[in-house]
Order: C-alpha cells, then structure tokens, then sequence
C-alpha cells in the first residue's frame, strides 16, 4: 500500500482515537441547541477534525512553525499548536464557545481570512472572529 | 488596551503547546500550572500586570480561571465586550 493510501486512513485513525478519548473524559463538544442552525447540536470536534482534513493546508499552518501560505509573507512561528490532537481540542471549544454566542453562523466566519482560523488575528490573538480581542 | 496584553502571546502560546491531557484537566489544576509558569518563566510581567489589576479591584486568579473555564482568551483579555458579528 503506498504512502498516500496509508495517509488518509493514518488521520482518521488519529481523529477516531481523538474522539474517543475525549468521550471517555466525559468532555462535552456538543454545541448547544440555541447557537445558529449550522452549528445547534453538532459536536464541534467532529465537525473541527471534518473541517481541517477538508483544509489541509490551514493544518498544515497551524502545525508548521515556518509554513509559508501562498501569497502570505508570515507564518504560525512560536505560536503553532505543540500537537494535532491540541489543536483539535482547542479549536472545537473555541468554535462551540463562539457560536454558541451567535458570533458565528457560518464555515465561512470560522475561516474568515482576517478573524478567522488561519489568520493573523487567530495566531497573535488566539480567538476566532473577535476583532475586539 | 487590554490587562493582559503583555502577557496575552505568552499565555497563548503556553496552551498551544500543551499536551490533550494537560488540557482535559480540571481547571484547579491548570489554574495552579499557568500560575507557576507566570510566576517562573514571566516573573517581572506578571507583578506588573498585578499591580494594574489591583487598581481596578481586579483578581489575576479570577481571570485566569475564567478564561480557562470558558475556552475563550477574549473573556479574560475583553470581559465586557461581545464579538463585532454577535
């Protein structure tokens, strides 16, 4: 089996082991009921790790200090998540404390390019679409 | 401006860096870990920052366990204000 076949099957090994051990912690990624319609009742980890294997190259910056984006002229640096499943962990609660506050309603706030996930805001500020913080 | 600010890159970083069990944790615990990793690592900045809280009858204790109970840097940095798209 060849390295790229292995890959995607190694990540969602990754993500379900991931899952797991946070429902074995008792952890509650379950968005509640109130928040916007896409994301009421969703579990916010599922949908984290289901969104960056959709981005691969957001991931790759969040987990590679010096990863250059294309057209971009900074990266991550010291501010990198240490592991994946950290970066998972934080981003699901962030992303369900957010919208929970009906301050996302969309994929598109969670990577908007100034406030979003990936973004200069997000690696100095470490909050998603909050300008304020 | 901020109460936090001086500090805010380092106390990111700090969590970025910890590992999943580190971070599933109670928050006494990381409360009593970010605690000794100011104290240590940024002993100067954290007096200072302190000392700036006090004068708003503030407690960095409070803070720090409200922002690791609710997930979002911006309540411990912005308590009163709300994100610009609520």
């Amino acid at each position: 089996m060849s390295i790229f076949k292995i890959k995607p099957l190694l990540s969602l090994l990754l993500s379900s082991l991931l899952l797991s051990c946070a429902l074995g912690h008792g952890l509650n990624y379950t968005i509640a009921a109130t928040a916007p319609p896409l994301f009421a009742k969703q579990d916010a980890l599922a949908y984290t790790i289901n969104l960056l294997e959709n981005h691969p190259e957001i991931k790759q910056r969040l987990l590679e200090p010096t990863h250059l984006t294309l057209g971009e002229d900074w990266a991550y640096q010291s501010q990198t998540y240490g592991s994946e499943s950290t970066m998972l962990h934080l981003i699901a609660l962030q992303i369900k404390a957010m919208a929970e506050r009906n301050a996302i309603q969309s994929t598109e706030d969670v990577l908007d390019p100034e406030f979003g996930i990936g973004s200069k805001n997000h690696k100095d500020k470490g909050t998603i679409n909050n300008p304020l913080s | 401006m901020s109460f936090a600010e001086p500090l805010k890159n380092d106390l990111i970083r700090f969590a970025r860096k910890q590992s999943l069990v580190w971070h599933q944790q109670n928050v006494d615990i990381k409360l009593k870990f970010t605690l000794y990793f100011l104290r240590t690592q940024h002993p100067h900045k954290t007096l200072k920052l302190r000392k700036q809280l006090k004068k708003y009858q503030l407690d960095l204790e409070l803070l720090l366990r409200k922002a690791l109970s609710s997930h979002l840097l911006s309540e411990f940095i912005q308590p009163a204000k709300k994100s610009y798209r609520a």
